[in-house]
């Protein structure tokens, strides 16, 4: 037996190698194939679960005891992430743990969030909505939505509301992410249809990011390119030095918002080169000869003057596409988020299309997404299309949908909704008055954020539906509905590359708190419709019938036959119709040359460059860029602030780069405090002078609350989506009296 | 009506439903389980080539390789070595800093990832004073025992790299072990096994070799010198660095930890110790029989104040029962070597203040004790060994700082703070304990003191106290200078993040020990029977004054220390 010997004992007191405190960190086999695993948390079983952050959709290998996830590894066979993950999913556990979790409904009373029981909460959430329709109309309440729950979740809220509450308004907040990629697609392809699989980055022979820092906004998909083995030729397109850029080989940092006149001049003397595909444009295209005659004025002149690219540097880029034999374009947020985004997104896949660059190896026009489930949501929330990518004026589309959910046709609206700024524009005119946010944080993530403040106290009544109740919008909130999070609760997201993956219930939610999905099967039940959703019982329930809407359009999943089958697959992408006996694990659109326009073909479009609304002036002298500041922050920091380990890992104060010989000048130090000064707001933040910003030109990290304070509400007329990239401000040292 | 259009139509039973569904688990039932029986773990295949596959021979051992070419700053290893370690919610053993640099033509970012570098000589284990630290004959592995260790926490000053972190819950301090237990079985630590483009792995290195690179060299731009623990991790790349790439944080300075324990422990300590010695010299130098009387008096108060101290330094330890091991490291470590030096002290002051009281214990016992007690020489040779044994002890906390090897904490630095602190409290407690101790045993006799101890040594109180403070003050010169020394540095946090402190430490200092004492002194030349007790009053204004100052001091001491360390930042 193990009972210690006297001497033992003895050589104990004087040096012990061994007793309690280092079996606190002794390891052990875990099994399932996962090596040496903590004694106290060894699994004994584990399951995978897609990511719950980014678009990424890593697969996480969720490691259970009793059910309950303890710890987690990246899924070293998920095709994603191919066991890899960056830090926000390694700590995907903590923020569940955070102890300001929502864990019962709360109302405002005087001012301040008290616990009421769901049957309070549901009744008044009913009494309050309905009575401001009946004053106001049906369309004075309004949701904004996210890209943060599941597909089956989004299906239902914009379902309910639309179809069951009568709302016609109701958007997103992937609309301040993915807008512009999905219009750019749907007018260049005829549908939002992102063509690329991950493998795309490991077998391009020339990647070209713009507008897009995947070192450590995208960190798994820069795994991916680190596997190249074609030594390829990389490309950064971006007005600041960003960590990819300097990874890269070659770096344009182009002036602000001069994109769209600096890709026609690339297209422009790719053509002069003679380094274009006739055949390809010729069978698959249209409109090419429209935009040829366009972008004849973007000459290596007028290109060099705008985006400050020399002549020398433009022929060179031009050189690297033409010798590309698979070059692909990748962009993300500084494409997206500008006030003529769809046309730079397309300005990209119209080089693409003339040099041949699509449906193969390596190549494509690729945008890259922001959240976790962002495609869901572009194709399931019943927002910006009918379920499952269809027209809400189509009335065989209605019909068809109708017949499906087995609800009558005259329920379904047959016109969009507003967009969320024009949402906004709404409540600060009067004509909304009843607001349900889901899952978003838009008193920190609008555009203006001040604005967007002042406007929220027009509304009647405002119910925040979320994990936490600590949020700065649940803060605004009249009501506050506790959400279980992700990994508790079933269903899919959908990822980058259109991979629909599988979320699982691991985690017991705190308290009383209810998954979105079952919210919402308890709003309907206490508004009075839960007749129309008598099939929408569990969440794959609700997939079946997404899966029947999806039948005979781009994104048909008819093949997957239930969740079981996603996960045995390691997730699958769009499409899989019917009838498909066996698919590769990674494929990529248009392979066949074969678009979604009723003629099959793709279009070229493009615009005059505008110039933005806001450009530096005298007084307000810097432009103000924006961005992710670390790996291991998460958009409003909603979750990421609630796990030590990833707060130690990113600064704790707001910061902002200068150029560091202008700081010289005017003798600001580094991490001093300094005024940023926009004519929408005054902040501090700490000064970190360095190169990788351009004299004239400043950059905030966007998660922290004081960025929106700055930023200037334009949006790409297209896509709706706000620009949040660049806005005018000016910098002032703080003086000793202030 | 079928169940499920019962619960449609009653809210209530739906919400029960809905609230129970919500807790029950099922992912394990309805998924498959992949490599149920696996022992062998599937990620092998991504990190089999980045691991050696045999054990070091003699002269090498095994050490981290960091590709910076590769890293690009994700930060995956802090977490993955954080989850598949199982350490504590906020306890990271891993860290990743940015080094920035370059010109307006091409600026230049690298990130750094750094754990233990697993040193030929490592620091940490130098100074344990319990020999908590093991490097491994065979890996080099520099290993930490966490059952032994008492949480004194030396090894986190001592190691250049901060790599040892202390965790409050248990009392210990932990560190990277390059995940042995899973190189032991050729799996890959966990950050090799977690980074996305392979930059971290381990390699053997050739010990010579690490010895002869670490001469004048750092591991990295603007990390210590690699000279003091002979660290063996490599960061490779293929492209050159700027001259000036700095660490993001190289500018923004960060007050460090105050470690209060060990300022109260430090200041009373040689208190204690100064106030024997003063008193051991004045007696040694003036024969007045006032003074013989007065010496009982003093020595308990000296006595009472050094057992104060070494209780509070008790405090700064994780887990102070096993305290008693701190005499293994006497070979190596000065913190052993202080605390056998302080309990030589103590013994030594315990057993002189009991020659004072010889009579009183005699009658309260009974007994009778030996004559040769008695006798004056004993008591005054055992004073001279209090004090000697007490300046070891003091010279034994200047080495554990200097041992440090920080330019602030230099042994001329630290001495002259440390000893300085032991002349000038010296001064000021005898002082005190003079006027006290005549004031409630012999009254009558408070005339006399004045003119023995008060005005001599109120006179050589000034002289101390500006001497050391001003000395102390030279540092603030170094603000006007263009190099980012770290002295200058000092200096910025002083007068920036602890100037509260610093215009403490200076006031409290010049009132106390110099601008009361001075009154003091006056007033004790022309002493009368009202003022005298005016003198008591500002004698303990004095003491508490000069006390707290010294406090501040020795706080600024730790709390404004800068040194040289790993590329930080986020």
């Amino acid at each position: 037996m193990s009972e210690t010997s006297l001497k033992d004992k003895i050589s104990n007191m004087i040096r012990q190698w061994e007793g309690p405190l280092t079996r606190e960190l002794l390891l052990q086999p875990g099994s399932f194939g996962l090596g040496k695993v903590p004694e106290r948390m060894k699994p004994d079983a584990t399951t995978t679960v897609v990511c719950g952050f980014c678009s990424t959709g890593c697969g996480l290998n969720l490691h259970l005891k009793e059910g309950e996830a303890v710890n987690l590894t990246p899924d070293t066979e998920y095709p994603v992430n191919l066991g890899m993950a960056c830090p926000k999913g390694w700590e995907a556990i903590a923020p569940l743990k955070a102890n300001d979790r929502a864990t019962t409904p709360y109302v405002k009373k005087n001012g301040k969030l008290v616990p009421v029981s769901w049957h309070d909460a549901m009744t008044t959430f009913v009494d309050k909505f309905k009575g401001i329709q009946q004053k106001y109309g049906n369309e004075s309440v309004a949701f904004l939505g996210t890209g943060q729950i599941t597909m089956e979740e989004l299906a239902f809220l914009g379902s309910l509301t639309k179809f069951g509450m009568n709302m016609l308004h109701g958007d997103g907040n992937t609309r301040q992410c993915m807008a512009t990629a999905v219009v750019s697609y749907k007018q260049s392809f005829g549908f939002d249809a992102p063509p690329y699989s991950y493998k795309d980055f490991e077998e391009s022979d020339t990647l070209i990011f713009v507008g897009a820092n995947p070192c450590i906004a995208h960190p798994i998909m820069w795994e991916r390119v680190h596997l190249n083995k074609n030594n390829p030729e990389i490309i950064v397109v971006d007005p600041r030095k960003t960590e990819t850029a300097v990874a890269a080989d070659q770096h344009y940092p182009i002036t602000p918002k001069s994109d769209l006149a600096f890709f026609y001049g690339i297209a422009n003397q790719l053509v002069e080169k003679g380094c274009i595909n006739q055949e390809y444009i010729d069978k698959y295209t249209n409109g090419f000869d429209g935009y040829l005659e366009h972008i004849k004025k973007f000459t290596p002149e007028v290109v060099e003057k705008e985006s400050g690219i020399s002549i020398e540097q433009q022929a060179k880029l031009v050189d690297t596409i033409a010798k590309g034999k698979r070059v692909s374009f990748w962009w993300t947020m500084g494409v997206n988020q500008s006030h003529e985004g769809v046309r730079v997104a397309q300005s990209m896949i119209n080089i693409a299309l003339m040099t041949g660059n699509l449906g193969r190896p390596g190549t494509g026009a690729n945008s890259i997404t922001g959240q976790c489930n962002a495609m869901g949501s572009r194709l399931f929330s019943n927002t910006t299309n009918l379920l499952g990518g269809h027209d809400f004026a189509n009335p065989e589309h209605r019909e068809k949908v109708a017949k499906i959910l087995d609800i009558p046709v005259d329920v379904i609206p047959d016109k969009l909704g507003w967009a969320y700024d024009q949402i906004v524009e709404g409540i600060s005119q009067g004509k909304i008055k009843g607001l349900w946010v889901i899952a978003t944080n838009s008193a920190h993530s609008w555009i203006n954020q001040k604005g967007f403040r002042d406007v929220i106290e027009n509304l009647d009544y405002l119910v925040v539906q979320d994990m936490y109740h600590t949020t700065e919008t649940a803060e605004l909130a009249d009501m506050v509905l506790p959400a279980a999070a992700w990994a508790e609760k079933d269903g899919i997201f959908i990822n980058s590359e259109r991979r629909l993956g599988l979320v699982k219930k691991v985690r017991k939610a705190p308290g009383d708190a209810l998954s979105d999905f079952n919210i919402f099967r308890l709003v309907a039940s206490y508004w009075g419709c839960a007749e129309l959703f008598t099939k929408w019982t569990s969440a794959e329930a609700v997939f079946q019938l997404l899966k029947q809407c999806s039948k005979g359009q781009p994104c048909d999943i008819t093949g997957i036959k239930d969740y079981r089958m996603l996960d045995d697959n390691g997730g699958i992408q769009w499409p899989l119709p019917e009838g498909t006996e066996s698919f590769e694990r990674e494929r990529r659109l248009f392979e066949d040359n074969k678009f979604y326009h009723a003629d099959g073909k793709a279009k070229f479009l493009y615009e005059e460059p505008a110039k933005p609304l806001e450009v530096p002036c005298e007084e307000y002298d810097h432009w103000l860029l924006t961005g992710r500041g670390t790996s291991s922050q998460w958009h409003t920091q909603t979750r990421t602030k609630k796990s030590s380990v990833l707060r130690k890992l990113y600064p704790n104060d707001v910061y902002v780069e200068i150029n560091a010989s202008e700081a010289r000048k005017k003798g600001i130090e580094a991490s001093e405090w300094i005024w940023v000064i926009s004519r929408r707001g005054k902040i501090k933040a700490r000064a970190c002078p360095c190169y990788h910003v351009k004299e004239g030109q400043v950059f905030m990290p966007m998660h922290y609350g004081e960025t929106n304070m700055l930023t200037f509400p334009s949006f790409d007329k297209y896509s709706r989506q706000p620009s949040y990239k660049a806005c005018a401000v000016k910098i002032k040292k703080e003086e000793y009296w202030e | 009506m079928s169940a499920e259009a019962k619960i449609l139509v009653d809210k209530q039973a739906l919400l029960g439903h809905l609230l129970q569904e919500q807790q029950e688990l099922t992912a394990v039932e309805e998924f498959s389980q992949r490599h149920e029986n696996k022992e062998i773990p599937v990620q092998q295949k991504y990190y089999e080539s980045l691991i050696p596959l045999t054990q070091p021979k003699e002269g090498q051992q095994f050490a981290f390789k960091v590709n910076l070419d590769a890293c690009t700053g994700c930060k995956a290893c802090v977490t993955a070595c954080h989850n598949l370690n199982g350490l504590d919610e906020d306890e990271t053993w891993r860290n990743v800093g940015i080094l920035r640099g370059g010109n307006k033509e091409e600026s230049n970012q690298q990130h750094v990832t750094s754990a233990c570098h697993h040193c030929l000589d490592p620091a940490c284990s130098n100074g344990c004073p319990v020999n908590a630290y093991d490097k491994d004959p065979v890996t080099g592995i520099v290993k930490h025992l966490d059952d032994q260790c008492i949480g004194c926490q030396y090894c986190i000053l001592k190691c250049p790299y901060e790599v040892p972190k202390y965790n409050k819950r248990l009392g210990i301090v932990r560190k990277c072990d390059m995940c042995t237990h899973r190189l032991e079985v050729g799996e890959a630590p966990a950050c090799v096994q977690s980074c996305p483009t392979s930059a971290i792995s381990i390699q053997i290195v050739d010990k010579e070799t690490v010895l002869e690179e670490s001469q004048d060299s750092a591991v990295i731009s603007g990390a210590p010198s690699s000279e003091y623990t002979q660290p063996t991790t490599s960061y490779v790349s293929t492209k050159p660095m700027q001259k000036n790439m700095l660490s993001s944080d190289y500018y923004s300075l960060e007050p460090q930890h105050s470690h209060p324990p060990l300022v109260g422990m430090l200041v009373l300590t040689q208190l204690s110790i100064g106030a024997f010695s003063v008193d051991v010299l004045i007696n040694l130098l003036q024969t007045n029989p006032l003074i013989s009387e007065m010496q009982p008096f003093h020595s308990v108060v000296a006595l009472c104040l050094g057992f104060l101290a070494l209780s509070v330094s008790v405090l700064h330890i994780g887990r102070p029962q096993y305290a008693y091991r701190a005499l293994l490291g006497l070979r190596q470590s000065w913190l052993s070597r202080e605390i056998l030096g302080f309990n030589i002290f103590a013994g030594l002051a315990t057993a002189y203040a009991t020659l004072f009281w010889l009579g009183p214990i005699e009658n309260f016992t009974g007994l009778t004790l030996p004559e040769f007690l008695k006798d004056p020489q004993l008591r005054s040779g055992l004073g001279i060994a209090v004090a000697l044994s007490g300046i070891l002890g003091i010279f034994c906390s200047i080495m554990i700082y200097d041992d440090c090897k920080k330019e602030l904490w230099r042994g001329s630095i630290t001495g002259l703070k440390f000893f300085g602190t032991a002349v000038c409290l010296g001064l000021t407690t005898i002082l005190l304990a003079s006027l006290a101790g005549v004031a409630l045993l012999k009254p009558d006799n408070a005339m006399d003191v004045h003119k023995v101890y008060t005005s001599k040594l109120a006179l050589l109180m000034v002289v101390a106290f500006s001497a050391k403070i001003a000395w102390e003050a030279m540092i603030f010169r170094h603000l006007k200078t263009p190099t980012y020394s770290m002295f200058k540095r000092s200096a910025l946090l002083m007068v920036n993040h602890l100037s509260k402190a610093t215009k403490m430490r200076f006031a409290f200092g010049v009132l106390g020990g110099v601008i009361l004492p001075l009154i003091i002194y006056f007033a004790s030349l022309s002493a009368n029977a009202t003022s005298s007790s005016v003198i008591l009053y500002m004698a303990i204004a004095s003491f508490v004054l000069a006390l707290a100052g010294e406090f501040c001091e020795r706080f600024l001491f730790f709390a404004a220390v800068v040194s040289k360390r790993m590329p930080g930042g986020s």
